[in-house]
């Protein structure tokens, strides 16, 4: 009974060798072609704008390095970490970017307020002064909480520069067709 | 390029160290890693962040992949701004470290 016993674990573990052989030999194969696909889903952690570029860089740097088994070591590292904390510079640096592009977008905002402010005091106080108006001061501030409003309104329907420009030439449109029609004689003078 | 903080840890430093040797050639990542000894889990991040700051650009070789059957590899060089600060950093490491600025 101990002999035949023996012999069976002889055979089992022979039969063990070679199969972990033949199975080590197939992985060992397949390694590359495994590293590739961990890069593939690596690279799907990434913003679509990126993926091709570190696709081909990654699977480069696994071209030059020797042996499966390394090549198995850093794709699953590119995976594993590389992928996640690239995503997260990535995301950084376009949430940096964005907040450059909104205080962009503010300073143009008040140049764009700025230019207003000086084309309505250049038809309004000619025309104040016309009419002897006596508190030009007043007029001014007017004028200040009216565009105050105006930019206002930006903020909750989310207005860019341009459509605030063109909002502009429209109401400097429609303010210039109503002087004319309450004195048209003025208005040849001061607004063409 | 919107100004980034560029955390200097170890293996930035042994990058930027690496990339000082010869700063008017670009280097790859798998040379920086095989001659820093950084994993490349930790050095793409870090070059990612390096070249958002304006420290490092980067631009393909210059070969056709389908002749030359392989994947381009994408060269790391440091720029006029990262060279400057990395000098400095440098400087400032041995400085700290107690070792003489002239033995670098």
């Amino acid at each position: 009974m101990d002999v035949m016993i023996a012999v069976l674990i002889v055979i089992v573990s022979f039969a063990a060798s070679i199969a972990g052989n033949m199975l080590a030999n197939e992985l060992y194969d397949q390694a590359p072609s495994f590293a590739r696909w961990l890069i593939d889903r690596a690279v799907m952690q990434l913003p679509d704008d990126q993926r091709d570029r570190y696709r081909e860089e990654w699977v480069a740097h696994l071209n030059e390095l020797p042996g499966s088994l390394a090549k198995l070591c850093h794709a699953l590292d590119f995976n594993l970490r590389a992928a996640r904390r690239v995503a997260i510079e990535q995301k950084r640096l376009h949430s940096n970017l964005n907040a450059s592009d909104e205080r962009a977008q503010e300073v143009t905002m008040e140049i764009i307020k700025f230019g207003i402010k000086l084309r309505v005091a250049h038809m309004v106080i000619p025309l104040a002064i016309r009419c002897q108006f006596p508190k030009i001061r007043l007029l001014w501030k007017m004028i200040d909480k009216m565009l105050d409003s105006a930019f206002k309104y930006r903020k909750k329907y989310n207005a860019t520069p341009e459509q605030m420009s063109r909002w502009w030439k429209q109401a400097e449109r429609l303010l210039k067709e109503n002087v004319r029609t309450h004195e048209p004689a003025n208005a040849t003078k001061h607004f063409r | 390029m919107p100004e980034q903080d560029v955390r200097l840890t170890q293996p930035t430093l042994k990058v930027l160290r690496f990339l000082l040797e010869k700063p008017r050639e670009g280097r790859s990542g798998a040379e920086m890693s095989k001659a820093t000894k950084v994993g490349s889990g930790t050095l793409y991040p870090m070059l990612a962040r390096l070249e958002a700051a304006g420290w490092l650009s980067s631009e393909w070789e210059a070969i056709d992949p389908r002749e030359a059957g392989r994947p381009r590899r994408r060269y790391y060089k440091l720029t006029a701004l990262g060279q400057n600060n990395a000098r400095a950093a440098l400087a400032e490491l041995q400085v700290a470290a107690g070792e003489p600025a002239w033995m670098s």
